[in-house]
């Protein structure tokens, strides 16, 4: 790992690219995330109107 | 004529949100594929390979992330700007889409070149930030990321959104240029450019190879990521069509 020792520069240098890393994995981690988020969404609300209703309001639907 | 007539049916076959959903889904695991090989060889090549510079020692590495980083912050405005004609003159809801979602990922590109400039900045200069024109104005396409972004959410009906961010996105495309030569027209401390001039690069190719290698790196990255978040919007502003019933296999 003597390659990838750069003397007084370290710090600047990590900080760099361990901030790069941070940003590219925002990238991925957050569409992800949505998404995944977004279909549970979709099928619940479909779940909850497999009668046929169009009613999407959750607490109203239980209370019946 | 029957060429123009296919051209046509090809481009609004390809701009029709299943269609797109499906080819998207085809194409991403190979563009993120080969961006991740590039990354390896770019940081391969940058970090063991390119040589200690004369001038700024090792310190000289950040431009491997940070002049990528700075690329792609004005490249996807353009991006989102272009999109954006696009979504005003034809009202395409596939531009729409690709337009907003430009904003996050500009946004965060934007974020990495100021934020890496200024911890190369504190060895070489000895200040964490200077007010020169080339840090301003790229602060100020950060601001106008964010501008875009706040604006799309303050308005509920999402086409009069888009139409409205559309306009917000060309004005501020008179800030890239400025970006761009405000190191040739103001003083200031930051180098000029290296790469992107007319005559030859005054860049030692052992070192404009890692450089370039990770621009493209930088670049199908933001495609991956752009068409990741593409096909969400799309999803969430279909959800009630047949095609994403079929998708999520719904009755």
């Amino acid at each position: 790992m003597e390659a990838l020792d750069f003397g007084k520069y370290n710090f600047y240098i990590w900080a760099s690219y361990g901030l790069t890393l941070m940003v590219l994995l925002w990238n991925i981690i957050v569409p992800l995330l949505a998404k995944n988020k977004l279909i549970k969404d979709i099928k619940r609300r479909n779940y909850l109107n497999s009668d046929g209703s169009n009613d999407t309001n959750i607490i109203n639907r239980k209370s019946k | 004529m029957k060429i123009v007539t296919n051209i046509i049916r090809l481009y609004h076959q390809f701009a029709s949100p299943p269609y797109f959903y499906r080819i998207s889904g085809l194409w991403l695991p190979y563009v993120m594929g080969l961006c991740g090989l590039l990354f390896a060889y770019g940081l391969y090549s940058g970090l063991f390979l390119a040589p200690t510079d004369y001038e700024q020692g090792e310190a000289y590495r950040i431009i491997f992330v940070h002049v990528p980083a700075a690329w792609m912050s004005m490249f996807i405005y353009m991006v989102m700007a272009a999109t954006g004609v696009v979504a005003l003159v034809w009202r395409l809801k596939l531009a729409e889409v690709v337009m907003i979602s430009c904003a996050p990922i500009g946004a965060s590109f934007t974020f990495l070149a100021l934020a890496t400039g200024s911890i190369w900045g504190k060895p070489m200069w000895n200040t964490w930030w200077v007010w020169d024109a080339r840090l301003t104005s790229e602060l100020l396409l950060l601001f106008l990321y964010f501008g875009v972004m706040a604006l799309y959410n303050a308005i509920e009906d999402r086409r009069t959104a888009a139409r409205a961010v559309a306009i917000l996105a060309l004005v501020g495309v008179v800030n890239i240029p400025v970006i761009h030569y405000s190191v040739e027209w103001w003083n200031t401390l930051h180098q000029g450019p290296t790469v992107t001039k007319f005559d030859k690069p005054s860049i030692h190719l052992s070192m404009l190879i890692p450089l370039l290698v990770m621009a493209v790196a930088f670049k199908l990255f933001f495609i991956s990521s752009l068409f990741m978040r593409v096909r969400m919007e799309l999803l969430k502003r279909e959800k009630n069509s047949k095609w994403v019933r079929d998708l999520l296999e719904l009755k």
